[in-house]
């Protein structure tokens, strides 16, 4: 639409006027509606359009929640962004990147032999030092805990602020598994720290001082299955762990954010046949708790808990034998599940080199995707939102 | 369009700012919430005066609330997507007024993600014109708010 363009009809002077003065004659939630539905990027910018524009965009808390709300429901998922843990081919260090929105990546996909700058939503890549233990992402921030000054971090990418808490007691870090999430009882974000069924909490920005025991701990340890994976998933308010019970049995251990409470639940029961499963992991996919597997080196399984915490409603999303989606195996690369589309599309890594597929979840088609090939291993990923919620 | 529907005894008049009466059937009229609540208010017989809505807006309001009763949903997006394409920024403005005064319902979740679209990508000073909203930071706020958030202002689209 052309600014200058003026229409053939008849404009009468009061007509004029009103349309210079256009916020004049909107309803006030007409002109929030709108900004609700903007990038952050764009709504940094406007904060300084006028003063009460900056007030709304940083300092209410209406407006930061329905602009999340938004974020979250949109159907488009323009707001969604993969936060991707990638390695150089080198392995000269680890960093995270983040993509442009899912959809866009593959409605406009960039050409074959992109650089990976092509796909990365415009935040400088977030590097980070060796011993840097990331416990997870929650509405639009990245939490993590850094052995090299011991402190617990949190960053807004999308607002690009972000936060540092004193450093934390001695000792807690090793073999410690954590959990980040939001409480919508107290409408605060948390930490959660288990070393190995006793729990602690922190509140961000609560002073690191006034952390405290979690009241009911977690049955069973939660089990590190790698160095650092020490993160939880965070679904449906609670915090969750794969344990393994004293019988063996493989099952989810929580922590309920709010109620500050831990528990545990069965997975799908069909894993109990003696079967060795290969790198168990838990994702967060189409908003429900994921479990996926390996069997033998060869074959790929995904299940999704339809409602969380009932067992019975653990659904097999998809199960492939690596050789038929053309995987070369190599076991540190297992397909690792990315995003999932609201038409049961779920976006899987299969190698390592960019190569991606979709994988139809209800008719078992799948296509070939490649998201890039510079010098860049894909390693995993989660999905992050980008939101004005403050680290602080 | 409007005329052709007003042949039914029970239609609603309504008389833009500019002083032209439309009939429209009372199917048309319930979607939008302010004649709604006039309607129950007075009687459906009395003529409904309507500021900030002029003739043209309110026959694209009546164009669009009869043309989105499409069959398929492709067909209603293909609709409403031509609908938005066809207006010029002036109308744009004009339509979002009568739109948010009408409270008409639909056009309230359109309008918002066609304007939003529109600005997404816009400076500032373009949105400062667009909304009529007077600058009232001083010259050293705005620099320093400016070298804060510079990065904000990559990408920005020519006004």
């Amino acid at each position: 639409m052309d600014l200058e363009n003026s229409t053939p009809m008849l404009l009468q002077d009061d007509d004029q006027a009103m349309l210079d003065d256009l916020s004049s004659f909107l309803p006030s939630d007409l002109v929030i509606e709108i900004l609700s539905i903007l990038p952050v990027k764009s709504l940094i910018r406007f904060s300084y359009v006028s003063d009460s524009w900056n007030f709304l965009i940083f300092s209410s808390d209406d407006f930061l929640k329905k602009h999340l709300h938004r974020s979250i429901t949109d159907s488009k998922f323009r707001h969604h962004h993969l936060l991707a843990e990638i390695k150089r081919n080198d392995f000269s260090g680890d960093m995270y990147c983040l993509s442009n929105s899912p959809k866009s990546l593959f409605d406009n996909p960039p050409p074959p032999q992109s650089p990976l700058s092509m796909i990365l939503y415009d935040h400088p890549s977030i590097e980070f030092p060796r011993g840097t233990l990331i416990i997870g992402s929650c509405n639009g921030l990245i939490c993590w805990v850094s052995k090299c000054d011991n402190c617990v971090h949190c960053l807004n990418p999308s607002t690009r602020v972000e936060s540092m808490s004193p450093p934390l007691g001695r000792g807690l870090l090793n073999s410690t598994m954590f959990g980040f999430g939001y409480d919508n009882l107290s409408d605060s974000y948390k930490i959660i720290a288990i070393y190995k069924t006793m729990g602690e909490v922190y509140t961000l920005g609560s002073g690191i001082e006034n952390r405290r025991k979690l009241e009911q701990s977690v049955p069973f340890a939660p089990t590190q299955w790698k160095d650092r994976d020490s993160g939880a998933r965070f679904v449906s308010g609670a915090l969750n762990w794969l344990a393994i019970r004293p019988d063996g049995t493989l099952v989810v251990v929580y922590v309920d954010i709010g109620h500050e409470k831990g528990g545990y639940f069965m997975l799908p029961s069909v894993i109990d046949e003696n079967s060795i499963l290969d790198s168990p992991c838990l994702w967060v996919l189409g908003g429900c708790l994921c479990f996926a597997y390996e069997l033998g080196n060869s074959e790929s399984t995904l299940w999704q808990m339809k409602e969380y915490g009932v067992s019975e409603s653990w659904t097999k999303l998809l199960n492939f034998r690596f050789e038929d989606v053309g995987n070369i195996c190599l076991s540190q690369y297992f397909p690792r599940p990315f995003f999932m589309f609201d038409n049961g599309e779920v976006l899987l890594r299969i190698n390592k080199n960019g190569v991606f597929i979709l994988y139809n979840t209800r008719d078992k088609s799948f296509k070939k995707v490649i998201l890039q090939s510079d010098d860049v291993i894909w390693y995993q990923a989660s999905t992050l939102i980008e939101s004005l919620v403050s680290p602080c | 369009m409007a005329e052709k529907a007003s042949e039914s005894s029970n239609s609603i008049s309504l008389n833009t700012v500019d002083g032209k009466i439309f009939k429209v059937s009372p199917t048309i009229a319930n979607q939008m919430q302010t004649i709604q609540s006039l309607i129950k208010a007075y009687d459906s017989s009395r003529v409904i005066s309507l500021p900030h809505v002029n003739a043209f807006h309110l026959s694209k309001i009546i164009e669009y609330l009869e043309g989105k009763s499409a069959t398929t949903v492709s067909a209603v997006k293909e609709f409403e997507a031509q609908f938005m394409k066809d207006l010029s920024l002036k109308q744009l403005k004009g339509l979002l007024i009568a739109v948010g005064y009408l409270k008409v319902n639909e056009l309230l979740e359109l309008m918002p993600k066609t304007v939003a679209k529109l600005i997404e990508n816009k400076s500032v000073e373009f949105l400062r014109k667009f909304f009529g909203i007077v600058n009232d930071f001083t010259p050293s706020e705005e620099a320093k708010i400016r070298e804060e958030i510079a990065w904000a202002f990559d990408g920005v689209d020519e006004d």
